[in-house]
């Protein structure tokens, strides 16, 4: 285990790009989570079940592909994420077992606020075709900033 | 006890769902962070669970209650992390239906939820989009 080195908040303006992440989406992985979450759609985990749909195959649960834009601005921004952060994304597409999706964020608003520096940030997550599986927003606080 | 789920006819703007709590057990948040790849050192060792962990099950415990048919589709997702959970608590969940709105072939649905854990101390909040078929 371990993490990279987080962003040097110090140095943050608009435009910064934050620390990309890449995942590999596996159907283990989807079934592990199924488990966890206790989310047990067949549409996920039943394969002949998501072959007879539109979808045509399964499909990695939402809350899964948003746990690695998470894990992102975690990365990024450590423990301030936990207790300051606000997520607003959308779900474009879904992420498929065999899929690669990065995860990669931008600076594009640094505001002084009450509570400290509001980080705002966007942020996307794309898989190896450049197809948009989430996009929106992300922010922290800063406090003492 | 088998809950009776409600199905979007029945749904109303306002509407709360009677409240769940679910403890955050360790092999529940280990599970949790083999599933999504977590590998970050904030997580090793604290017991510290992540906010998408605390919404994934808050989330799953609230759509108890709410019948969501083969091909719904979860639109978006907000969260606000606010406090930091840690493995061994129990935390509370309440939900409301915060948006119903129908546009020609869509049926659209907001929860908004409040996680709050010891001494009602709020911890994430979010709100959840849903389109029904």
């Amino acid at each position: 285990m371990g993490t990279k080195k987080r962003l040097d908040v110090s140095s943050l303006q608009e435009g910064t790009t934050l620390y990309e992440m890449k995942k590999e989406v596996v159907q283990e992985n989807i079934n592990l989570y199924a488990e966890a979450s206790k989310d047990f759609n067949p549409i996920h985990i039943n394969e002949e079940f998501a072959r007879n749909t539109p979808l045509g195959g399964t499909i990695a649960h939402g809350m899964l592909i948003l746990a690695y834009v998470s894990q992102m601005m975690t990365a990024n921004f450590g423990q301030v994420w936990l207790t300051s952060g606000k997520l607003n994304t959308r779900f474009k597409a879904p992420a498929r077992p065999g899929d690669t999706v990065t995860i990669s964020g931008t600076v594009k608003k640094l505001e002084t606020t009450e509570e400290g520096t509001s980080v705002k940030c966007n942020v996307l997550c794309q898989n190896q075709s450049g197809e948009t599986v989430i996009s929106g927003d992300a922010s922290i606080v800063l406090s003492g900033c | 006890m088998t809950v009776q789920k409600l199905e979007y006819r029945q749904l109303e703007v306002g509407q709360q769902f009677p409240a769940v709590s679910f403890n955050l057990d360790s092999d529940s948040l280990a599970a949790y962070l083999k599933s999504t790849g977590e590998l970050d050192s904030l997580y090793e060792g604290t017991g510290i669970v992540p906010p998408t962990a605390v919404a994934a099950w808050a989330l799953i415990s609230l759509l108890e209650h709410v019948a969501l048919p083969e091909g719904t589709i979860h639109l978006s997702q907000e969260l606000q992390c606010l406090s930091m959970a840690t493995e061994g608590d129990t935390l509370n969940c309440r939900a409301r239906v915060s948006r119903k709105q129908e546009r020609g072939r869509l049926r659209l649905l907001d929860i908004e939820f409040d996680v709050v854990g010891k001494e009602g101390t709020l911890l994430i909040s979010g709100k959840s989009s849903f389109n029904f078929p």
